[in-house]
């Protein structure tokens, strides 16, 4: 028997619209009717057709149109993150969502100006369908919408939204990676700079892990800024236990090697999360390269998927999809 | 306008219509070397097919009956009789498959070494009953390295293998779990967390939950100081005992969390120690149903949602028409959400 729309909306005592609504996952049918229109299509053997249902999506929710229907959430303005990695996964970003035959526009939450609810008001108002969530300055309030109304997913650490799928670096694999290239390099007591944030304390664990296989007298430390001058204690860290490279998030670290006095002979210097994009700074220097684009790429996919399977809302399985970085050799 | 810049790309490749259609969803029949022209051209001139539409209408056009499902395989690396007997192999085989028919694939499981199946059969299989999706599940890491058609195939492996060339894969403790984990620990007025690890069961590259323990021990000030307890429990003649209770007086951590092996736990109350009163024990990996496991708090050894996200990678390849394997392979980790409330640690306030 093939199972219809009109068989099942008769046998739960709907009608057809409640079950396409059942079907596409509409969060305005009450919990107790989904139930047993679902228990329905199941009984009656209902399946979708992988395919159809992905592309019917698109038609359907108006999703093919040169209005953005996925936009980039921001808290930052479009003008302040030029040539920066987040411009990176912002174009990355908007070429998978084209690819894909959505519309990614960029959306700056001011939260200075407006509530999450206001915002959450002009993005249904847009038609927006997705979000892809990028970074905030530290502190902020975390982001609070309606989720059965939007599907999401987050680029990499930069925001409070736990429970979600995101896309973000692969700090384990590629500290093995890097780990390979610098003992093939003849390195043997690499050091390391630790700092705050998510993103650094990723790095820091796969780099502590790792160094735990090394001979016990090369596993050195790693150095933590305290409350005093860190150039100072920095200086007295690499006397002490003499690395022969140094580990260090691009940024303030940078800058504080920098600042070393050059006897002894400074170190070699590994940089990680370099800015993708080859300013004058970054190319002097060693290092691996922030993934940005694929990080933005990535981040498409699994919004595409939320979408396609008519998922709205925050995911009963969180996944986060990890991406690798890439090498850059400068002379330094 | 796409006809414009399907002109454009005929044109500047020198190749038919067919051939840049074909190159653009990754069909193997257009040699390598035109592949990646045409591909290269179309992103420039900012061609792009709609892959949905494209994998659809190439099921419509090939002759016979319409196929409405896609069928995809799971390639199981143990026999029947195993998996009926190892949970962890058959909860993971069940949530592939609710997940599959969720979506409106049809998936079949086929079990190496059992008896119609030999390794080396598998491609022809593949081919005769025109399977592109594949799912590689746990293979015991004595079987011989698998050799696929790759470049005709979306493949998804479930877990780490040394076995296997690179390709995208869907795996466990991931940084979102341990952080689950140690966020409940806090919440249960926890501050010096240790970690044990379990050389045996994890191998260099194969420890990432490690690295996110020590990742999230940033968050617990008081436990900084506490290093990382590594027992080589493959090597008896070690005084493995004795390293663990001397690591535990020397640094007194007030929980502990393992995913190695539960002795760790009968170690602690021969010492004399009072579990949770004096110390926590918490379980990453805890096997549900076997009687050895009760009482234990901690995670469940993942294996449901292991199977259904691999599904969920293998769907996205398959509507974006990614075949071969990958330069830069997707790694999927999943969350474990679940904690299983036993006895071994203090209960929340």
């Amino acid at each position: 028997m093939s199972v219809n729309m009109q068989s099942v909306a008769q046998a739960a005592g709907v009608s057809i619209m409640t079950v396409s609504r059942v079907i596409h996952q509409n969060p305005k049918v009450a919990k107790a009717t989904r139930e047993r229109v679902l228990a329905e299509l199941h009984r009656q053997g209902y399946r979708r057709t992988p395919f159809l249902a992905a592309w019917k999506v698109r038609v359907k929710g108006d999703i093919i149109s040169e209005h953005p229907n996925v936009v980039f959430l921001c808290g930052y303005p479009e003008s302040s993150i030029r040539k920066s990695p987040v411009a990176e996964i912002y174009q990355a970003v908007q070429e998978q969502a084209h690819s894909l035959g959505l519309t990614a526009g960029f959306y700056h939450a001011d939260l200075k100006s407006r509530k999450w609810s206001a915002i959450s008001k002009v993005l249904q108002a847009r038609g927006i369908r997705g979000i892809v969530a990028g970074p905030f300055p530290e502190g902020s309030e975390p982001i609070s919408l309606p989720w059965e109304r939007f599907a999401v997913a987050a680029t990499d650490y930069d925001q409070d939204l736990p429970g979600v799928n995101r896309a973000a670096q692969n700090h384990y694999s590629d500290i093995q990676r890097i780990f390979e290239r610098l003992l093939a390099a003849g390195y043997s007591r690499p050091g390391f700079v630790a700092m705050q944030g998510a993103r650094n304390t990723q790095w820091l664990g796969a780099f502590l892990e790792r160094q735990w296989w090394l001979p016990e007298a090369d596993r050195i430390p790693v150095f933590r800024a305290g409350t005093g001058n860190p150039i100072a204690a920095l200086r007295s860290w690499r006397l002490s236990f003499r690395p022969d490279i140094i580990l260090c998030p691009f940024g303030k670290a940078l800058k504080w090697i920098d600042a070393l006095p050059s006897k002894p002979e400074a170190p070699d210097l590994f940089v990680l999360d370099l800015p993708p994009e080859h300013s004058n700074d970054s190319e002097r220097l060693t290092g691996m390269v922030y993934p940005a684009a694929a990080i933005g790429k990535a981040a498409v996919n699994l919004l595409a998927a939320q979408l396609r399977h008519y998922e709205q809302g925050l995911p009963s399985r969180p996944q986060t999809l990890r991406v690798e970085g890439t090498f850059q050799q400068a002379g330094r | 306008m796409p006809a414009d810049l399907l002109q454009r790309v005929i044109k500047e490749t020198g190749c038919s219509r067919a051939t840049v259609y074909r190159a653009l969803q990754g069909s193997s029949l257009v040699n390598a070397d035109t592949r990646e022209k045409v591909q290269a051209v179309a992103k420039r001139v900012g061609f792009y097919l709609n892959p949905l539409v494209s994998h659809w209408m190439a099921r419509v056009r090939k002759p016979g009956a319409l196929q409405t499902r896609h069928p995809i395989v799971y390639l199981a690396g143990h026999d029947r009789e195993t998996y009926a007997a190892t949970p962890l192999l058959s909860e993971t085989w069940k949530g592939a498959k609710k997940r599959a028919t969720e979506l409106g694939f049809s998936i079949h499981i086929w079990h190496v070494g059992s008896l119609n199946l030999e390794l080396e059969k598998i491609p022809d299989q593949l081919r005769k009953k025109d399977i592109h999706g594949v799912i590689i599940s746990r293979f015991p890491q004595t079987s011989p390295a698998l050799s696929l058609p790759w470049e005709d195939l979306s493949v998804v492996a479930i877990g780490f293998s040394a076995q296997h060339p690179p390709m995208h894969t869907v795996s466990s403790h991931g940084y979102e779990t341990m952080r689950h984990c140690l966020e409940d620990l806090r919440r249960r007025g926890y501050k010096r967390p240790g970690y044990v690890g379990s050389i045996g069961t994890e191998t260099m590259g194969g420890s990432r939950h490690t690295a996110d323990f020590l990742a999230l021990r940033e968050s617990f000030p008081d436990a900084v100081d506490i290093p990382l307890l590594r027992l080589r429990i493959e090597d008896e003649s070690k005084n493995n005992k004795g390293e663990f209770l001397k690591w535990l007086q020397d640094y007194r951590p007030d929980v502990i969390l393992s995913g190695g092996i539960i002795e760790y736990r009968d170690w602690l109350m021969e010492a004399g120690l009072r579990i949770p009163e004096d110390v926590g024990f918490f379980f990453l990996g805890i096997r549900q149903g076997n009687p050895v496991y009760r009482d234990l708090t901690g995670i469940p050894q993942p294996s449901t949602d292991l199977g259904s996200s691999a599904v969920d990678l293998l769907a996205t390849l398959i509507y974006h028409g990614e075949r071969g394997l990958p330069l830069q392979p997707d790694i999927i980790q999943t969350l474990v959400p679940l904690i299983i409330e036993g006895k071994t640690a203090r209960p929340h306030p």
